[in-house]
């Protein structure tokens, strides 16, 4: 498979991956997931930028300061018992951290969200360096609103409303 | 008993299941082999039986995965805590850990 090789954690980037996609997949109803994954240059330094945007029910303004807050969990009439573990972002941030690389989360109240983990590449082997302009990065998101089997949170509620 | 090897169990259970399933049923293919169905009737139950199982485990496996990302989360987060969390570096394809990572949400 052709894509580009990085040195870093996997198990947390993994983990950090898992803990963003499980918000966007619980907090999207409608519309799109898009994971992009992109390459910066910044004086000289380069960076990979993974994003992830969604078209989900946002976050308000006035809870933007507790979302990496440790159990900083939102809540909103709109989701009813529907909320998160508060953990995920708050160890996500810990984890980039400490892979010297950073997070930042975007989002409109009604409109989705984004949340973006940028990750230096400069401890890369020259001889993937060089090879870098030559990649070519496809997005991979798709499309969710014609989807009502596919994803596993609405597969798992519909399996779990029809067991009770 | 670490927190991880019963999860671990099921994981790898549901990756024999998976694999038993798809040696046994995983094709058209494979199901006209055993002789199946004999009238229209009984290859369409069996057809929606398939599907259902497959979806069935997809959903376990992909969950078995994803609770132990969880469960991991919680004891870095107490090494965090601690102060004895360390990063663990490896050269990997990032496009194929992203790709994985949407499948476990994202699935046919």
């Amino acid at each position: 498979m052709k894509g580009l090789v990085v040195h870093s954690d996997s198990n947390r980037l993994k983990q950090a991956m898992l803990n963003i996609l499980s918000n966007s997949f619980k907090f999207t109803f409608e519309g799109f997931i898009k994971i992009t994954l992109k390459i910066i240059e910044k004086e000289n330094n380069k960076s990979i930028c993974i994003s992830v945007e969604d078209s989900g029910i946002g976050i308000k303004d006035s809870d933007m300061s507790k979302v990496f807050e440790l159990f900083g969990m939102v809540s909103d009439k709109k989701l009813g018992n529907l909320k998160g573990n508060g953990i995920g972002l708050n160890v996500t941030q810990k984890y980039i951290q400490h892979l010297e690389g950073q997070i930042t989360l975007e989002s409109q109240y009604g409109k989705g969200t984004s949340v973006r983990i940028f990750l230096p590449l400069s401890k890369l082997p020259s001889e993937i360096e060089k090879r870098l302009d030559a990649f070519d990065f496809p997005s991979i998101g798709e499309e969710i609103a014609e989807s009502t089997d596919k994803d596993l949170v609405k597969l798992f509620n519909e399996t779990y409303s029809r067991m009770t | 008993m670490n927190f991880r090897t019963p999860l671990n169990a099921i994981m790898n259970s549901y990756r024999f299941i998976e694999s038993t399933f798809n040696d046994m049923v995983g094709d058209e293919e494979n199901m006209q082999a055993a002789g199946s169905f004999n009238t229209p009737r009984s290859k369409k139950k069996f057809e929606h039986n398939r599907q259902n199982m497959k979806k069935f485990i997809t959903m376990g496996s992909n969950s078995s995965v994803l609770l132990l990302s969880l469960i991991d989360d919680i004891l870095d987060l107490s090494k965090l805590e601690r102060g004895t969390f360390s990063v663990n570096k490896s050269e990997f394809v990032l496009e194929a850990l992203v790709k994985e990572c949407y499948d476990l949400f994202y699935f046919q």
